[in-house]
């Protein structure tokens, strides 16, 4: 199995006039995982995603999927062939029927599968002779997973998945992510559910305007974050308690509460240096260090 | 598949264009060969010619909205990118696909006015049918290019037919001025210069530079939309 990153950028930056989208972003995703890109709205997701895909071209910077340039459109075609995307909107052409989109992609892609297409078109119930026009929004969210997941691709990026589905269709979409990974596919999604990156994802990267604050697996994070709850007899000074690791400090009264990504124990003696009355340690959710990390940077 | 893409985007405009077309054009020459005015059958098909001219123009202005800027607008364009083709075949098809039907609703329309023709006994020379017919695509092609152009750079999904039908309007009345109608494409499409009246009949030399000089601004303006994809963000 070779440990060659699917996606690579480096330094990559997408400016709208004076406005930057995505700031030296320099990603590096490892193959067979199932990678979540979190981020508020507006965070650089959807822009860098479609970096990748070729869509928009980086202002600077350099990158590489599959190991075609991004910036080059010949290679584009390429590596479009290797990856199923699921854009953020899910809209497709209203003028076609949904038997008819499905013929209309099958032929590009020759890791199409056609007993793949039978089971989603099953398990997602989807009226093959309506047209796109007429389809729920949850429906046509599907549809999109379908025209993705029918295939056995190298890299599947899917942005903003779940959005418009029912728990139902959450679970079916989820279920088919954990079963393309389990094939050798890589998946890297955008989502603003937490929830849902807790269940499947083995790593992930989270942007903040346009910046990646963090990058890691979610083993890692499980293991290593800490919220720290400390009282004092007089509140220290802020500085007093930033040892390396220290991701966001929160205080009020006589309480500071402490979140780390590392050194929770280096933290701890500092603190009975300080004659810390109590020190409370406790593990910490993705949830939290999404906001903690966010508030912070 | 991106003809077959290309087909179903662009059938019902097509089709409908076509049966109106055909169904206005045949009615025209039937009811100007009842009256008897104008009394030949050629001033009958000219003048039914100059109708069938504004139709296309219109129905071609039509066919040709779509494409990336307009599938941005929907949302769609997302997918269309992500399909392993260049946007010089996506657009390559789109003028292909829109040529094609441009000349479909040229000749067919003449084909019908023909046939209502023969079902009134009268027989028209097929030279003049086709000198019409070529008239029409040599001026009209540079109409199909514009009306690409602006589909390549005017976004929203009504926007550029609706601004293609201005600057279509717009230089129709620009070159009315009888000092530059010979260079007006509008002008060319009608075959009004070419056309005498009394003897029904095509004089003078068809000016085949003007013909060569549409064809090259409409292969430039294509060029140019093709760039201008090329280069754009989505």
């Amino acid at each position: 199995m070779t440990n060659i990153p699917v996606i690579e950028t480096n330094d990559l930056n997408k400016s709208y006039g004076q406005i930057a989208a995505v700031r030296a972003l320099s990603l590096s995703i490892k193959p067979h995982q199932i990678t979540a890109f979190l981020g508020l709205n507006g965070a650089g997701k959807s822009t860098t995603i479609r970096m990748l895909l070729g869509m928009i071209r980086p202002s600077s910077g350099t990158g590489q999927v599959l190991g075609h340039r991004i910036d080059d459109a010949n290679e584009s075609v390429c590596l479009r062939r290797k990856v199923a995307y699921v854009s953020e909107n899910k809209q497709l052409y209203d003028y076609m029927t949904v038997e008819q989109i499905i013929r209309f992609t099958r032929p590009f892609y020759p890791d199409w599968s056609l007993d793949r297409e039978r089971r989603l078109l099953n398990a997602y119930e989807l009226p093959l002779k309506r047209r796109i026009k007429s389809l729920s929004k949850g429906m046509r969210t599907k549809l999109a997973l379908l025209l993705a997941l029918a295939r056995k691709p190298e890299l599947l990026i899917l942005d903003e998945p779940s959005e418009g589905l029912d728990p139902i269709g959450i679970e079916l979409m989820l279920e088919s992510l954990v079963a393309q990974n389990s094939e050798g596919t890589t998946v890297f999604f955008s989502s603003h559910q937490i929830p849902e990156v807790e269940r499947i994802a083995d790593h992930v990267c989270l942007l903040h305007q346009g910046s990646l604050v963090l990058d890691a697996s979610l083993d890692d994070m499980r293991q290593s974050y800490r919220q720290i709850d400390l009282v004092f007899p007089s509140l220290p000074n802020e500085s007093d308690v930033r040892v390396a690791g220290v991701e966001s400090i929160r205080a009020s009264g006589r309480q500071m509460s402490v979140v780390v990504s590392r050194n929770a124990e280096m933290l701890i003696e500092r603190a009975h240096d300080l004659h810390a009355s109590s020190v409370e340690v406790s593990p910490i959710g993705l949830r939290e260090i999404f906001l903690q990390t966010v508030k912070g940077s | 598949m991106l003809w077959y893409k290309a087909w179903l985007e662009t059938r019902s405009r097509f089709l409908i264009a076509l049966v109106g077309s055909v169904a206005l054009c045949s009615r025209m020459v039937v009811i100007f060969l009842r009256n008897g005015a104008p009394s030949q059958l050629s001033q009958v098909l000219h003048a039914t010619h100059e109708t069938l001219a504004a139709v296309w123009l219109l129905a071609v202005t039509l066919i040709m909205m779509g494409g990336l800027l307009r599938e941005k607008a929907a949302g769609a364009s997302s997918f269309t990118l992500s399909l392993p083709v260049s946007r010089l075949r996506l657009m390559s098809v789109r003028i292909g696909m829109g040529l094609m039907e441009a000349i479909l609703l040229a000749i067919l329309p003449w084909i019908a006015m023909l046939f209502a023709a023969k079902v009134a006994d009268k027989t028209h020379f097929i030279s003049q049918a086709s000198i019409h017919v070529f008239l029409l695509l040599g001026g009209g092609v540079l109409f199909l290019a514009a009306s690409f152009l602006i589909s390549s750079f005017v976004e929203g999904e009504y926007t550029a037919p609706i601004v293609s039908c201005g600057a279509i309007i717009m230089l129709a009345y620009l070159l009315s001025d009888d000092k530059l109608r010979p260079y007006s494409p509008w002008a060319f499409m009608l075959g009004s210069e070419y056309f005498h009246w009394r003897t029904a009949q095509f004089v003078g030399p068809i000016l085949w530079i003007h013909a060569g000089v549409f064809v090259a601004i409409a292969a430039l303006m294509t060029l140019v939309s093709i760039k201008l994809i090329q280069r754009r963000d989505f």
